[in-house]
């Protein structure tokens, strides 16, 4: 049965709905999980506004943030749930790559993650970083809708 | 937490692995299963006057005791365990469209089944019914690589 379910995030709603859900099933076999949160590398040019107003250490600064307050929502749930959690953040462009790794890192059973994210639906069936991590992941993938 | 999984079967060896999970999965939480698997029907086309017409009704016959033969491993894994199973067949063109409604049908909540089936090139792609079935799904996919 599994016992580590990696849990990603980008802080969207139904991100959250998704980690609730990864929350309640890790409770349901007495697993534990890890959150993860993967946010994009500093680029000089770039369409993200918000990147062009920050310098290189305070977009990373300002990034950890973020992350870290998408992760309190995983902790949140966890502690609450009574479930083991630990959470990480990694800078990579790319977040399915980031995903991936991180679950062979932490020996991760099961990736549990929500179909899209914060893009939306936008007329795709399955969010695009969501169908990369299905596409490159060694584990089970559980996909939310 | 999934109290009535549905586990489609193409009697691969990685829909052998699905079934595994589920059974394990259902017996740590108290659920049950559905097996299911779909036999496709003969591909009818317009024939002319002096082609050859194989035997249709062989044909169908054959692949619904695969089918049969599929599913019957759900069955003697459930029944090992002592989980509580029913088993399914469908004949459909579109295996992900009977996979769908049955999950409906039958009050699904989550459904366990292999990235690819017999086709399956490798690691590189998920199945084109798995992929459909995610599109399609309401209620979550846990996807077996």
């Amino acid at each position: 049965m599994f016992k580590h379910i990696l849990l990603p995030t980008d802080g969207s709603k139904i991100s959250e709905d998704a980690i609730e859900k990864g929350v309640q099933l890790a409770k349901s076999i007495n697993a534990k999980v890890t959150g993860i949160s993967v946010l994009p590398e500093y680029h000089v040019f770039t369409y993200r506004t918000e990147m062009l107003e920050d310098t290189k250490e305070q977009y990373l600064e300002d990034s950890k943030r973020i992350a870290e307050q998408y992760l309190a929502v995983v902790e949140r749930a966890a502690n609450v749930a009574g479930v083991a959690c630990d959470t990480t953040y990694v800078v990579n462009d790319h977040p399915y790559e980031a995903i991936v790794m991180t679950a062979e890192e932490k020996r991760c059973d099961l990736i549990a993650m929500a179909s899209h994210g914060r893009k939306g639906i936008q007329r795709l069936f399955i969010g695009s970083e969501t169908q990369r991590v299905l596409v490159q992941s060694n584990i089970p993938v559980l996909i939310f809708r | 937490m999934f109290k009535t999984i549905l586990v489609p079967t193409d009697g691969s060896v990685l829909s052998d692995k699905a079934i595994l999970a589920a059974v394990d999965f259902a017996k740590a939480t108290g659920g049950k299963l559905i097996g299911l698997s779909v036999a496709e029907p003969y591909p009818y086309m317009a024939l002319s006057e002096g082609a050859f017409i194989p035997d249709l009704s062989l044909y169908e016959q054959k692949t619904k005791q695969f089918a049969h033969e599929h599913v019957q491993k759900v069955a003697d894994a459930a029944a090992k365990q002592n989980v509580p199973y029913e088993t399914h067949i469908a004949s459909s063109f579109s295996p992900y469209e009977a996979i769908i409604d049955a999950a409906k049908e039958h009050h699904c909540d989550a459904i366990f089944m292999a990235s690819h089936g017999r086709k399956g090139f490798s690691k590189l792609f998920v199945g084109s019914e798995t992929q459909k079935v995610l599109a399609h799904s309401t209620i979550p996919v846990l996807v077996f690589r």
